[in-house]
């Protein structure tokens, strides 16, 4: 059973949603449970599980309370840690015990062993991946050179295990990497995870997919781009073409391209982009998203097409327009500090979009 | 028929929330002091005590409703905008745009939710190691006013100079912050700490004094300004921290 530090409520809540008057406190997260059953928070429960029932207790206080809960793997220790006061604040308006005398708990004492727990969890081989990256995950707040090495060890050697590629993914999106070496084995290997996450065909992979096409473009050399084309297949998710077009942007955002390679890129945005800045196709929402991802894209890969693109948009609704137009303004000001004239060049463009446009 | 205002949720309150409307909740210590605000995302027939489905930053960046794993509990406070529906076109693609950001449960699970937070600024480049742009972290006002702004509607003046604020505003303003701080300066390797991946208040933009972030509140007193298409108020400019009470 999971110790909990008594909570004591002792008065009717200031939102006027809960029970009259109660006296009432709890040692253990079972009997919290059930004290926030007996207050009848039923307004807030959804499926009876206990996990939704603790949700409850700290989402009277506020939501981040609540997705503290949610995101802790300890949860008896976020209770006791966030609850004894935040209770006192959200039940008893009568509570005379400030933030600060509230004690952060014995857990304090225990904070080194915990790190060296950790690091033994990801030291050992015989525990899963899963557990491992988890463990790394937390190290890593405290100690990133600890956790950066052992991260790009297991991401080349992670193959046909889905969770723990999942895991490495979202690792590695916290880590930074400040040696080029490091970068180059990082990008490549996670474009090993992003095609094996891929080939999954599985919709629930997306938002790792995601992350891991967003963290190949924050690293790799401008001239691998092309690498990208795959993720704006026709067989591609949707959500993913619109994230290897945002990925395109990353890796232009401080200056356009300036070779004359990535034909195959090139033309695979400036395909998607014709068809969906048409009039009769382009609405609001996602289509809208994605095409004006694909012009900024387009723009960044060759700002030679830009006569083209404004043409293009001559034809489309004036609020797109507006959009398209702050995208690139966007695009220009995170240029302006690169060596080249490109951010110059496409504001003077965007003078003539400003004409074309529809004042509000 | 909408009506554009602001409304305090009370029990005899029914309103009309359409989608982008702003939602917001107000401290436990009956002061009116509005903690947390985030977008409505489905237009509903607001009454008190009935959940909304929020986009919002929690933080982290989520979207709650009724068919999420965890429904969103009742509002205090919303606020309609009237908006043109070339507005809402460029704040649909703005949404769709922002939602590219929103991480799997498991992510969130594992990353803990401050990654994409930030209390000052409201809106906050992250740069990757070689400077490359990939996205942005946002406060929960942050994120409303960058909707908002995604439709050509400027909220708050955020190029003035916010009023300055205090511990004890920072305490009521962000309680649950204010708690983890509280941890962190005793022992920055807590275990709470290390589980959320909370690095203290000078990650979120509360470094050295003067602290001068746009509160929650301030959007409220902007907002209530909008009860006509046209014309426009300009950007609100929060007088004091008082304006922290709406």
């Amino acid at each position: 059973m999971t110790k909990l530090e008594s909570v004591s409520f002792t008065n009717q809540g200031s939102r006027g949603q809960y029970e009259p008057a109660f006296e009432e406190s709890t040692s253990t997260l079972d009997e919290f449970v059930d004290l926030a059953k007996r207050l009848r928070l039923s307004a807030f429960y959804m499926h009876g599980s206990d996990k939704a029932n603790l949700v409850v207790g700290v989402e009277c206080v506020n939501p981040l309370g609540k997705h503290l809960l949610l995101s802790s793997n300890n949860k008896d220790i976020v209770v006791r840690e966030l609850l004894p006061y935040e209770v006192n604040d959200a039940f008893d308006r009568q509570s005379d015990v400030p933030v600060e005398s509230v004690s952060p708990s014995s857990e304090i004492e225990g904070s080194e062993d915990y790190v060296t727990e950790l690091k033994n969890i990801i030291c050992n081989n015989t525990n899963s991946l899963v557990l491992r990256s988890a463990a790394a995950m937390k190290v890593a707040v405290v100690e990133p050179d600890f956790v950066r090495g052992w991260t790009l060890e297991q991401l080349a050697e992670c193959v046909s295990d889905t969770e723990a590629s999942k895991n490495l993914i979202y690792l590695v999106d916290e880590l930074r990497f400040p040696r080029e070496e490091d970068r180059n084995d990082l990008w490549q290997c996670l474009m090993n995870q992003a095609v094996f996450l891929r080939s999954k065909n599985d919709p629930t992979l997306s938002n790792a997919l995601g992350t891991a096409i967003r963290r190949i473009a924050s690293v790799i050399p401008e001239s691998k781009a092309d690498c990208l084309v795959s993720f704006l297949s026709n067989d591609s998710g949707v959500d993913t073409r619109l994230i290897a077009l945002q990925a395109v942007c990353i890796i232009f955002s401080m200056a356009p391209y300036s070779g004359s390679d990535l034909i195959a890129l090139k033309d695979r945005i400036n395909e998607l982009r014709k068809k969906l800045v048409d009039r009769d196709v382009l609405i609001f929402g996602q289509t809208a998203a994605i095409a004006s991802a694909a012009i900024s894209a387009s723009t960044c890969i060759s700002l030679s097409s830009i006569d083209e693109v404004l043409a293009d948009l001559n034809s489309v609704q004036p609020w797109f327009r507006d959009v398209v137009k702050q995208a690139l303004v966007d695009l220009a000001n995170n240029w302006k500090d690169s060596a080249s004239k490109a951010a110059q060049q496409l504001i003077d463009k965007l003078v003539h979009l400003e004409h074309q446009t529809t004042p509000r | 028929m909408t009506k554009y205002e602001t409304l305090r949720i009370c029990p005899d309150v029914k309103m009309n929330a359409s989608r982008f409307a702003v939602a917001g909740l107000y401290s436990n210590d009956d002061s009116r002091c509005v903690i947390h605000a985030g977008l409505i995302d489905e237009s509903t027939e607001l009454q008190h005590g009935e959940p909304v489905t929020l986009f919002h930053m929690a933080p982290p960046l989520i979207t709650e409703s009724a068919e999420s794993n965890s429904r969103y509990q009742p509002v205090d406070i919303v606020s309609v905008v009237g908006l043109t529906s070339d507005e809402l076109y460029k704040m649909e693609e703005w949404r769709y745009r922002v939602s590219a950001y929103v991480e799997s449960d498991e992510a969130k699970k594992l990353k803990g939710p401050f990654r994409q937070y930030v209390i000052h600024p409201h809106k906050c480049p992250v740069l990757s190691e070689l400077k490359r742009l990939i996205g942005y972290r946002f406060s929960c006002v942050g994120l409303v006013i960058d909707c908002y702004e995604s439709a050509g509607i400027a909220t708050i003046a955020i190029d003035h100079q916010m009023p300055e604020i205090d511990e004890e505003v920072l305490q009521q303003t962000y309680p649950q912050i204010a708690r983890l701080e509280s941890i962190h300066r005793k022992k920055p390797e807590h275990k709470i700490l290390l589980e959320l991946g909370f690095r203290g208040i000078r990650e979120l933009g509360l470094g050295d004094k003067p602290w001068k972030p746009i509160l929650v509140g301030y959007l409220f007193h902007s907002l209530s300004r909008f009860n006509h298409l046209s014309p426009r108020p300009p950007a609100y400019i929060p007088h004091s921290v008082e304006d922290r009470f709406f």
